[in-house]
């Protein structure tokens, strides 16, 4: 517990995705630009295309894409939509 | 029992939140595929939609659905088909427009939706959109009640599964207010604050990237032509007035260059020809990327209101340039364009302040042309006129930067030297000048040959002010002229003192007349075979009151040069008309009168009609009178000559050639003009019996004469040697000291009386 709280969980990330439909690729785009700009490289972001996995959206409970899921640290937070609104992507992500 | 059946509250209301933001996400368009819980698998709604196409009742749920959605967003969304018929329109677009879903389903689009005066366009840009040219355009709607709205469309194509082109989608925004708000923003500019003007505004759109321009109904109205869809950039361009084109186009480059605001005033020039002026305003519209994609502005017609501002203006102007004309044709000769007096004097004042200041001197360079006069008679006005240019600008070239060359009058030029370190600059810049002046002029196929005569005066050396200096650069002038063509010479006092001599001779000149100074006195012509007198030279004396006997050789030049000359001549012309009428009334022998007459007399227009009057009230028969010219009397003016002379004698008056041989001596005008005798110059007769070029001179000429049927009298004739060569020459007639000086009238007549028995010499025996 100790270690864990000087050094806190990465962030990790996952983003759901149907293939390359426009809202997708904003998602992408948009998430990548807000971490650079803010997690430097201290975050890792996984991206499922759904359209080719479509179980492990359901298992995620997803249902609709895009679909944003913060899985560290605690705790989890989804969001949905192409990820255009800086800021509520931001206190969804919490403090850096 | 407890809480282990069902989810907590906070997980009911965490799947709820989860569901308002999905649907909110659906609602704002950000979803692309929603996961089938039934089948488990993902459908896209864009695969949706194509699939629901298939089936009418899937298609028009997947239509209400989208529509839904789409009705939310203020956005028109409209859909056609290949024809431009609406297959779909949003609610926002029903309210916009003013139709009701259901009317405008179906109809074309074109035709309900577009004003008229952009269809032609708009159809061209639907044509284009369905070629796959998906680039935003921004284009004019029609509502139910006829406004027009301004919107931003962006289009793409629909396709069918097989990727046929069925239609195309377009979604529009409004943007009308913008526009509006975007002009208004222009107007607060104070040039358009005025409420009068506003009513009338324009407004227009130019699209850079496609360089079309969009006008409203007021902005046709302004240019006066019918609203049509194909406006360019050009178009516009093309009615701006000239002369206001580039400086509007600088402009708009600057509006889009600096991405801001302009406004200025132009005139169009509508088709009719009329002009009308235009206030505008303009500014930038820019994209999501901060470039402009647009100029909205607008045009207000302010023809009305600035007509009377234009009148007061334009008459001010005109008096302004009538004004300046006005000046410089008061300060400039209108030849040559050269400052003229009134400005050199205003010149040389100025320098004359100034040149001490610096230590330097100012020089006034008088410069008179050589024998002008004579090409400008015998060429004509125009190439002396063409001439004096040709002078005007090599003098000016002649001269520095801050020098003045200016003409005051005739051939005369005045060079101020505005700044010179010594006198001697003067004679150089002379030098020069004379040097350019000599050089051919070619001018009117003629290669003339011009030289100059300069005088120059120094400040402070020969006078302190403008008029002085000028004065005795003139006087300067005449001397250099005296000295010999193609020279300069400086002022000096002397000159000044015969200048003064010369002033008091016109003064006392001008009252010898009234005061009765004058007297004629006649010298014998003898015919050199009898010894016989035929006839009498009258020649003028003045007795001053206190200078006593004034030789004519001092005081004719200045009453030439004063215009005496003319009262003065008559009273002659009188007076030995006069004497010869009352000799032969006294029934002495007949003879005839010689007069001379000067240049300005013979040039007088009324000169003829005098001599004429003259005979009639003397009663002097025309015949006894001769009157004698010099040869450049005669060659200043050859044709008018001519005319008087053939008059002349006409009337039985003779005419004389006086001083034959020192003037121009040109065989051909003693076969031209209409003469009876010549009197061989006094030079050559005095001598003939010493020089063998005088006696071959006089030679010629005595048998030239005769050979021509004229009499040849010779001047001068003081020696027997003299007399006895002329007699051997068979010269007519000779008069000199010889036979008899000038002698007063009753002299003369004593003479006359007693010639008839004695004559005035003893012919030799070998001439008897």
């Amino acid at each position: 517990m100790a270690r864990l709280a000087t050094k806190p969980l990465r962030l990790t990330l996952r983003l759901y995705v149907a293939g390359d439909a426009p809202n997708s690729l904003m998602a992408v785009a948009n998430i990548n630009a807000i971490c650079q700009a803010h997690f430097m490289s201290t975050y890792d972001l996984e991206v499922v295309d759904m359209l080719k996995d479509p179980m492990r959206a359901l298992s995620d409970g997803i249902i609709v894409t895009p679909t944003l899921l913060k899985l560290t640290p605690v705790p989890a937070k989804r969001m949905i939509g192409n990820l255009s609104d800086t800021s509520q992507v931001l206190l969804m992500l919490g403090p850096a | 029992m407890k809480a282990s059946a069902g989810p907590s509250v906070r997980e009911l209301r965490q799947r709820l939140d989860e569901a308002n933001e999905t649907i909110a996400a659906l609602l704002s368009g950000q979803i692309d595929a929603v996961v089938d819980a039934e089948s488990a698998s993902p459908v896209l709604l864009v695969q949706a939609q194509n699939a629901l196409r298939d089936s009418e009742k899937r298609a028009r749920r997947e239509r209400d659905r989208a529509q839904r959605f789409l009705d939310t967003a203020e956005v028109i969304l409209l859909a056609l088909d290949l024809k431009g018929r609406i297959t779909l329109v949003n609610r926002y677009a029903c309210s916009i427009l003013g139709w009701t879903e259901a009317e405008l389903l179906g109809r074309d689009w074109i035709e309900v939706g577009v004003p008229a005066q952009v269809r032609t366009a708009v159809r061209e840009n639907f044509r284009k959109l369905l070629a796959g040219d998906l680039a935003p355009v921004d284009g004019l709607i029609c509502t139910r009640s006829g406004e027009e709205r301004q919107i931003a469309w962006r289009s793409t194509l629909s396709r069918d599964d097989a990727g046929q082109i069925v239609g195309t989608l377009s979604s529009g925004n409004d943007i009308t207010e913008r526009s509006r708000a975007a002009a208004e923003h222009l107007l607060q500019g104070e040039r358009l604050s005025l409420a009068t003007v506003t009513a009338k505004i324009g407004v227009w759109e130019w699209k850079l990237a496609e360089n079309e321009l969009s006008w409203d109904a007021r902005m046709f109205e302004i240019y006066g032509f019918e609203p049509t869809p194909s406006l360019s950039y050009y178009k516009w361009a093309a009615m701006v007035h000239p002369s206001d084109l580039p400086d509007r186009e600088a402009a708009l480059q600057k509006v889009v260059a600096e991405k801001g605001q302009g406004s200025a005033e132009f005139r169009i020039v509508l088709k009719d020809g009329t002009i009308r002026n235009i206030s505008a305003a303009e500014g930038v519209v820019l994209d999501q990327n901060g470039k402009v994609c647009r100029v909205v502005g607008v045009n207000v017609d302010v023809t009305e209101s600035r007509q009377a501002e234009i009148e007061l203006r334009s008459a001010k102007d005109a008096a302004v340039a009538a004004h300046e004309a006005m000046a410089y044709s008061a300060e400039h000769d209108f030849l040559t364009g050269l400052p003229n007096r009134m400005f050199l004097n205003d010149r040389i004042n100025q320098a004359i302040v100034l040149a001490p200041r610096h230590g330097k001197r100012v020089a006034v360079l008088f410069l008179d042309l050589d024998g002008f006069k004579h090409i400008n008679d015998s060429l004509g006005h125009r190439t002396g006129d063409s001439l004096l240019q040709s002078v005007a600008k090599r003098l000016v070239a002649c001269g520095r930067s801050g020098d003045t060359v200016s003409r005051q009058g005739g051939d005369e030029f005045i060079l101020l030297l505005s700044e010179v370190e010594r006198p001697d600059d003067g004679a150089i810049v002379a030098g020069r000048i004379l040097q350019a002046l000599s050089e051919v002029h070619s001018i009117d196929r003629h290669e003339l040959h011009i030289s100059a005569s300069i005088g120059i005066s120094v400040f402070p050396d020969d006078g302190l002010n403008a008029e002085t200096l000028i004065q005795n650069a003139d006087t300067a002038m005449y001397q250099a002229k005296a000295n010999g063509q193609q020279s300069y010479q400086f002022f000096e006092r002397a000159m000044n003192v015969r200048a003064v001599a010369r002033q008091s001779t016109e003064v006392s000149l001008r009252s010898a007349l009234e005061r009765r100074e004058f007297a004629l006195h006649y010298q014998p012509k003898v015919d050199l075979r009898t010894g016989q007198i035929t006839g009498a030279e009258a020649l003028i004396r003045w007795t001053h009151p206190i200078r006593g006997l004034v030789s004519p050789a001092e005081f004719i030049p200045v009453a030439e040069d004063s215009g005496l000359i003319l009262p003065i001549g008559e009273w002659v012309l009188r007076e030995a008309c006069q004497q010869a009428a009352d000799w032969a009334a006294a029934g002495r022998p007949a003879i005839s009168m010689a007069v001379n007459i000067s240049a300005k007399q013979f040039r007088n227009p009324d000169f003829l009609k005098g001599v004429l009057a003259l005979l009639e009230s003397t009663r002097l028969d025309p015949s006894s009178l001769e009157l004698e010219l010099t040869e450049s009397v005669l060659m200043e003016r050859a044709k008018s000559a001519e005319a008087i002379l053939t008059s002349l004698r006409a009337k039985g008056i003779k005419v004389a050639i006086d001083d034959f041989g020192t003037g121009y001596s040109s065989l051909s005008y003693l076969r031209k003009f209409s003469i009876d005798a010549l009197k061989i110059d006094q030079s050559f007769i005095g001598q003939v019996t010493t020089s063998p070029d005088d006696l071959s001179i006089v030679t010629a000429v005595i048998a030239m004469g005769r050979s021509l049927k004229l009499r040849v009298v010779a001047e001068g004739v003081e020696t027997k040697q003299q007399l006895e060569f002329l007699q051997s020459s068979q010269c007519d007639e000779a008069q000199g000291y010889y036979f008899s000086r000038p002698v007063p009238p009753g002299k003369f007549a004593e003479l006359l009386e007693s010639s008839n028995s004695a004559p005035l010499f003893r012919n030799s025996p070998e001439y008897a």
